[in-house]
């Protein structure tokens, strides 16, 4: 599914953030990318969504070579991924649902799958008596649920998460990536940065783990990730 | 929607207006003092009425004339000076002199004429309005050049005080703008609010200025007619023009700048979206 072939990024002169990186990530599989900060592993995901130009190399997305998408094909590329971030990234001045929602607007979507949809995609992470409340009304893990009900809306085929339990309880992290495990079991790819060692242990997905711009230690191929899936979930 | 971006539209647009309307009114007095084909002949004091008359008769061009007695112009002028006024100067204190109303047949051998009516005997001045026109026509010039710079000038104000607001307004939505960048909004879709918003502005200050200049235009026509020798075109000769000028530059200014201003926001600021 994403195919990433001795990529660089070089951001000034001398910050080589990621040094020769290859990978290869299925469809359908989960991805811990763990590493020091300052590692590169944000790099890696802004690449992937095209925030940032790859220096050298290549990534490919279903075979397609990503850097030969042009500047206006951009927002449709992104609309295949759903993206959660640290900071939640919500607006405050919306509701619950209306959050859910605009993404779906973005899309064309109409009115009236909006109001089917939200709800359904809403009571998947246990949100559906809060739909009218205010994110400030929420506590933080919450409103990452908010966050990851809008990542999943449009049906992405990856999601894309870069430290989505960085800014909670430790006690919630969990719930949220057991949130995400089970979104991945309906066949999204999901590729998670985190730096929290204590939940990535609590999950048997594949663990990738960069410093200084490589790949240090990358688990796949010692741990049969789609059979553990399913006895996790039975 | 800034106060100061309607404002200044606002004095665009008025500007423009009265730009306008005053434009249209030098055209239509012009219009009128050339279509005229009558002129009043004043006489001196001391003017032996008869042999003016037969002075007038001879000349060929001269198609009627009618006598135009003191009496009847100071009772013409008491409207506007009142009757307290114009009974001061009745009878021997009247200072006006006594006049003809004469009306040619071949308005093309106007000069002519009048030269001819100069030289009779008796005559002191007429009321020679191809002076008037001369200099009106002249004002038009220059009125016309001025007020070009004027809405030239003052268009590119508004347009930098809308692009201003906009430019704002997108800053204090910087935040939800790169939610809706990353996560898939095409730029159309992101300028759509800010584009309504400077057509908001647009149409806002039009429809303002015009309900405006309408209450300082009919107001000034009041007081016009009653001071002016000259008629002086109501507002409804060219207020569906003036809506329509009115509106489809706030359109415009509003569209370009709002448009403009996106651009180049979201080239510029928005080049790095997402902060992690
Ligand atoms: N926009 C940028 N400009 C310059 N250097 C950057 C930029 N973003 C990241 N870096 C540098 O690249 C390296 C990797 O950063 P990042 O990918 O954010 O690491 P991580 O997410 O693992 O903490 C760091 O040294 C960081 O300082
Ligand atoms: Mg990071």
């Amino acid at each position: 599914m994403i195919t990433i072939t001795n990529i660089k990024k070089v951001y000034e002169k001398n910050i080589f953030a990621l040094n020769d990186v290859s990978l290869n990530i299925e469809q359908g599989e989960f991805v811990f990318v763990v590493g020091a900060s300052g590692s590169g592993k944000s790099t890696l995901l802004k690449l992937i969504l095209k925030e940032e130009e790859i220096t050298s190399g290549n990534i490919f997305i279903s075979g397609a070579n990503i850097t030969r998408i042009k500047k206006r094909e951009l927002p449709y590329y992104r609309r295949k991924m759903g993206i959660v971030f640290q900071d939640f990234r919500l607006i405050d001045k919306m509701t619950v649902f209306e959050n859910v929602a605009f993404a779906m607007r973005i899309v064309g979507a109409n009115e009236r799958s909006i109001r089917r949809r939200v709800p359904y995609v809403l009571s998947l992470v246990s949100l559906e008596g809060k739909s009218n409340r205010k994110p400030c009304e929420l506590s933080g893990g919450e409103k990452q649920r908010v966050g990851l009900a809008r990542a999943i809306v449009n049906n992405p085929k990856i999601i894309i998460a870069d430290e989505p339990t960085g800014n909670i309880d430790p006690s919630m992290s969990y719930e949220i990536v057991e949130l995400l495990a089970n979104i991945n079991l309906h066949g999204t790819t999901v590729i998670m940065v985190t730096h929290d060692l204590s939940v990535v242990e609590k999950f048997p997905f594949r663990i990738i783990e960069l410093c200084s711009g490589k790949v240090r230690a990358d688990s796949a191929g010692f741990i049969d990730y789609q059979s553990e899936n399913i006895t996790k979930v039975s | 929607m800034s106060l100061a971006s309607v404002m200044v539209m606002i004095c665009c647009l008025l500007l423009t207006g009265a730009t306008f309307i005053v434009a249209e009114n030098i055209k239509f007095i012009l219009k009128n003092i050339e279509g005229q084909n009558s002129i009043t002949v004043y006489l001196f004091k001391d003017a032996d009425l008869e042999k003016v008359k037969l002075g007038i008769n001879n000349i060929e061009n001269i198609s009627s004339y009618d006598f135009y007695s003191k009496e009847e112009a100071i009772k013409d002028y008491e409207g506007m000076l009142g009757e307290r006024v114009s009974g001061f100067f009745k009878g021997e204190s009247n200072p006006l002199p006594d006049a003809f109303h004469v009306s040619f047949s071949d308005l093309s051998q106007y000069s002519a004429t009048i030269s001819e009516i100069m030289k009779i005997e008796g005559v002191d001045t007429t009321s020679d309005r191809s002076e008037i026109a001369e200099k009106l026509s002249n004002l038009k010039h220059i009125f016309a050049a001025i007020s070009f710079w004027i809405v030239i000038s003052l268009g590119a104000v508004s347009l930098l005080i809308i692009s201003n607001t906009i430019r704002i307004a997108m800053h204090n939505r910087r935040f939800e703008i790169n939610i809706l960048r990353s996560i898939g909004a095409t730029n159309n879709f992101i300028r759509l609010p800010f584009a309504i918003e400077g057509v908001a502005i647009g149409t806002f200050s039009a429809t303002l200025s015009f309900f405006a200049l309408r209450i300082i235009y009919s107001w000034f026509v009041k007081i016009a007619n009653n001071t002016i020798p000259f008629n002086i075109l109501p507002f409804e000769k060219f207020s569906n023009q003036m809506l329509i000028m009115f509106i489809s530059m706030g359109l415009i200014l509003g569209l370009i700048g709002g448009l403009v201003t996106i651009g180049k926001y979201l080239k510029k600021e928005m080049s790095e979206v997402v902060v992690w």
